[in-house]
């Protein structure tokens, strides 16, 4: 087993532990992002540590890791909370049958993200069918604040993301409600940083257009 | 990168009303349990026997095809296999199929007499004497015309020499 640190508090990058960093003034931007680095780094070197004595704790260590930012990155590919948890648990079952390539790897997080990519478009490919004829019940997006105004917005944005042509909106969603850098999202989805950039401006380019009449 | 430039910031700001659905804790139980399940049922691969793994199917498969190539090559053509080995026999030409061939009359000779199997002295000194012949012939119409040595003299063996001599 792993004893130290606990699993739970070793993740950068669950959505509190985030929202926490991100929430202090803009001089101290910088610094929280070092910090944010430096625990993906240390978390890192956790799951290794675990990959290479072929410890089961390792499970947690790659979910508090990577589930929160595997779960956005699927529910914004799939533009469904049903089919992202099922292929998310694929995934994490396709990384542990290939843990020693893991462990191996140079970059951790482009070895997760691309096995979370292909796992995404083998399950469009497969489902392409289905999914045209069956509409999610569950909202993929739910509202920052819990009244009634803000359930019709979270709705109304979900139409307009979806309408968003999958890589513009990918980048959209990872950018605005995962925080991330176009230099992340880059390394997560395999793009250069500008062309990150320019499909995140032309994705809200429309956006803005199509929610114009809306009065959000 | 600042990609917006404040030209975004209002339909990033009504982005934010809506934020994305979290991963549950029932989620992590179910995912998690899955994980650890796999984990002690399935051996991890190994990464060195992979590529053993494909090279061996890859030379299996290769095996496969060229056997089953031969096979049906051999099956395709069967009906109009041969009952008995074919043989072939050449012959040497015969001058006279060819009197087209512009060269002279030593050369026409040569040629005529080439395919004469010459294994034996009789048959080497018969050779010989018809090559003589052929020589004389030529030098005849040579000194005829005045041009060439005398009667008795050889342009090929030295003067007083027997062509048995050479045998």
């Amino acid at each position: 087993m792993v004893d130290q640190p606990s699993p739970t508090r070793s993740g950068p990058s669950t959505p509190r532990r985030a929202a926490r960093t991100r929430s202090g003034p803009p001089a101290r931007g910088r610094a929280a992002g070092g910090e944010r680095q430096l625990d993906k780094c240390a978390a890192e070197e956790l799951i290794r540590a675990a990959l290479r004595r072929d410890d089961p704790a390792a499970c947690e260590l790659l979910w508090d890791r990577y589930a929160g930012e595997l779960l956005a990155l699927l529910q914004a590919v799939l533009c469904s909370r049903h089919d992202a948890e099922d292929v998310l648990q694929t995934i994490f079952v396709r990384i542990v049958r290939k843990r020693r390539y893991l462990a191996a790897a140079r970059c951790l997080d482009a070895y997760v993200y691309q096995i979370a990519r292909n796992e995404a478009a083998s399950f469009l490919r497969r489902h392409r069918r289905e999914r045209f004829l069956e509409s999610d019940a569950q909202p993929w997006l739910v509202p920052a604040e819990p009244a009634n105004r803000g359930r019709e917005a979270a709705e109304a944005l979900q139409a307009a993301l979806t309408q968003l042509p999958p890589l513009q909106r990918e980048i959209v969603v990872l950018k605005t409600y995962q925080d991330k850098t176009f230099r992340e999202i880059g390394a997560m989805l395999d793009l250069s940083l500008n062309t990150a950039a320019s499909r995140y401006r032309y994705g809200l380019e429309k956006l803005r257009a199509w929610l114009k009449d809306l009065e959000l | 990168m600042k990609a917006a430039d404040g030209q975004f910031d209002e339909i990033e700001r009504c982005l934010k009303r809506a934020r994305l659905a979290e991963p549950s804790d029932e989620l992590k139980a179910r995912i998690v349990g899955s994980a650890r399940e796999t984990w002690g049922q399935a051996p991890a691969d190994i990464p060195w026997r992979i590529p053993l793994r494909h090279l061996a199917i890859s030379a299996a498969a290769a095996v496969l095809i060229v056997s089953s190539a031969n096979y049906f090559s051999s099956a395709a053509v069967a009906p109009w296999q041969a009952s008995r080995p074919v043989t072939v026999r050449m012959e040497a030409a015969r001058f006279e199929d060819m009197p087209e061939m512009p060269y002279s009359p030593f050369v026409r000779h040569l040629i005529a007499t080439s395919g004469a199997p010459a294994h034996d002295a009789s048959a080497l000194l018969n050779y010989f004497q018809s090559v003589r012949k052929t020589l004389d012939g030529a030098e005849q119409d040579e000194a005829a015309d005045g041009s060439g040595p005398g009667d008795q003299e050889s342009r090929l063996l030295p003067a007083g020499a027997k062509i048995d001599s050479y045998v």
